[in-house]
């Protein structure tokens, strides 16, 4: 009884709650994201898959009205303490929340896809960028939780790769004697990756930017 | 390690400026009797028309923002007996309809947006009409029957009988030669005539009680944060009656109601909580803050040993629990001040000049002129 009260009395501070639940957000969409490929592109059998990604979704876009009415009722106890934290925590869960609609849109793919993706086809046009997003997703947990900047720098370097990659991909497409459902499939699936890369990293970048830069690591690199 | 020495230089800052405010109570009696009998007949005589005391209580409390000082000056006025206990009831109740001015000042910064701003005018003037509907009932029964005063003084001298002024000993050994100082100082020493001592005295007192619970709000506010925010949503997403608790509890270690109440308006203004949750927050905010007027009350009985003071302090308590009590269990009754404070918001939210012009009006106009024209009809 005793302990119960005490950890009813100690709590846990604001900053570490929001983000075990910012974990979990990038967790859970993590997960959306490995259950999608491996259905799209291993072509693993995963019994009611819709169902978990709308299920894991809502739960992600709870996470983030969570932690948002989190942000107010601190910000109301103690306006003047994290203020900046609170802003750029406003700013991630967005980016999280993102992801985890960006998954959904590529296991709305799954949907359209007329045949098994062939994965050698696959390959020859996305060359494993499937993996580097999976490497992304927890280099930018790491960069973040643990505010390492040399970890923010690297996802940075990976983002670049990945959007040019992603960019080239588009222009291959349209050249390419691809039927129509496998060139709209995979155009769909190199945009859905390029915006999944660019919320993560908007993440990870957090860590280095300063809070008016939030979101514009593109810019800040040409001027670098 | 830093943060334990904080925490601790806190916890000894606090229990300096709580001794200073008992001295501040204890020197408030001495001068108030140094004043003699013909002060005390005529503030008895002013304020022996209630609505007079009861808009005393509003306007006073509505211009320093705090009815904890109104409240504890109030006890220290009975307890020195220049102002009597059927006197001061209706100034605690008028206190604490003044108190809520602060919460609703707060709810105006929201002015620029629409629907925020009916939100938090809502969240900010329940309190008013809570508070409004507990006068409304109570103050004519109180005329009537003298029921609080009553059992308040059932109360206080089962409390006398049980060792009350011997438990106020301890306040007064530790507060006594400090006000001897003072007193000494002003009266003896000073060369002043006896009335200028004596109001310099009250002038000083009452400042240090200022002084005092500004550093208390402040500094227990500052104590108390981390935990409360740590436990908020067990507060704030659980029944009514947590609701009530927590409220008491919090505004009972920080002193203040305005506090409380004032932090509920950007919650419930933003929509992190809804007016149903804010309001028995509120109701227990109101039952919390009457702890000032209770210590307050032991350090006036420790200096002047008369227990009018603790009946005070008391009736202050019973008439917050009893507006608990009888309004917010039934459903009908609960429903009105949480109708009211909607249409209130509703109405500011259209028209915005709506909220200042209330504020003004219920705080300061109406309690001002009410006072001028009881004095002229008089």
């Amino acid at each position: 009884m005793f302990k119960n009260l005490l950890s009813f009395w100690k709590g846990k501070d604001f900053l570490a709650q929001v983000l075990d639940e910012f974990k979990d957000m990038l967790d859970d969409t993590r997960l959306m994201y490995e259950m999608v490929c491996s259905t799209l592109l291993d072509n693993a059998e995963e019994p009611d898959l819709k169902k978990k990604i709308y299920e894991i979704d809502d739960k992600v876009n709870n996470l983030q009205k969570k932690i948002r009415t989190r942000i107010v009722e601190h910000l109301t106890l103690q306006p003047t303490v994290d203020v900046n934290a609170c802003l750029l925590l406003m700013s991630v869960v967005k980016d999280a929340e993102r992801l985890g609609d960006y998954c959904k849109n590529l296991y709305e793919v799954t949907e359209i896809v007329e045949k098994p993706i062939d994965r050698a086809l696959f390959s020859q046009y996305f060359n494993g960028l499937d993996k580097d997003i999976m490497t992304l997703f927890e280099r930018t947990k790491e960069a973040f939780i643990e505010a390492d900047e040399g970890k923010a720098e690297t996802s940075w370097e990976y983002e670049r790769r990945i959007a040019m990659r992603c960019d080239r991909i588009l222009r291959e497409i349209a050249k390419s004697n691809l039927s129509v459902n496998e060139a709209v499939c995979f155009a769909l699936i190199a945009r859905h990756f390029k915006r999944i890369t660019a919320h993560l990293t908007n993440i990870a970048t957090s860590v280095i930017l300063p809070l008016s830069e939030l979101d514009y690591f593109d810019e800040r690199r040409i001027v670098e | 390690m830093k943060a334990k020495r904080n925490t601790a230089a806190k916890i000894l800052l606090i229990a300096f400026f709580l001794y200073l405010f008992l001295v501040s109570i204890g020197l408030m009696g001495k001068a108030f009797k140094g004043f003699g009998a013909g002060f005390a007949e005529n503030l008895i005589r002013t304020t022996s028309n209630p609505f007079i005391g009861l808009f005393i209580g509003i306007l006073a409390t509505s211009i320093i923002q705090s009815s904890s000082t109104t409240t504890s000056i109030v006890v220290g006025m009975v307890g020195s007996g220049v102002l009597t206990v059927g006197n001061a009831v209706p100034i605690v109740m008028g206190a604490n309809i003044g108190t809520t001015v602060t919460n609703t000042l707060v709810s105006l910064g929201h002015f620029t947006r629409r629907d925020e701003f009916r939100r938090a005018v809502s969240a900010a003037t329940v309190h008013d009409f809570f508070n409004l509907i507990c006068v409304a009932i109570m103050f004519p029964l109180e005329l009537a029957t003298g029921v609080l005063q009553k059992i308040a003084t059932c109360m206080s001298s089962a409390f006398a009988d049980f060792g009350g002024i011997k438990f106020t000993s301890p306040i007064k050994i530790v507060t006594q030669p400090a006000i001897d100082f003072v007193k000494h100082f002003l009266i003896d020493f000073s060369g002043l005539p006896n009335n200028v001592a004596y109001i310099l005295m009250l002038v000083l007192s009452i400042m240090i009680l200022f002084f005092c619970l500004f550093f208390i709000v402040k500094l227990m506010k500052a104590l108390v944060v981390k935990k409360v925010e740590a436990v908020l949503d067990e507060v704030l997403r659980k029944n009514a009656l947590i609701g009530i608790v927590g409220g008491m509890v919090f505004t009972a270690i920080i002193q203040s109601s305005s506090v409380t109440t004032s932090l509920l308006v950007p919650l419930v203004a933003s929509g992190v909580i809804t007016l149903d949750v804010a309001f028995p927050i509120t109701i227990g905010a109101n039952i919390g803050t009457t702890g000032t007027a209770i210590l307050a009350s032991f350090a006036s009985a420790a200096a002047t040993g008369n227990v009018s003071a603790i009946v005070i302090a008391f009736v202050h308590f019973l008439f917050n629990l009893t507006g608990a009590i009888f309004i917010y269990p039934i459903k009908i009754f609960r429903r009105i001040p949480i109708s009211l404070a909607q249409s209130l918001g509703d109405l500011a939210s259209r028209k915005r000049g709506y909220a200042i012009v209330y504020v003004l009006g219920l705080f300061f106009v109406v309690p001002t002129l009410l006072i001028i024209i009881s004095k002229y009809l008089k």
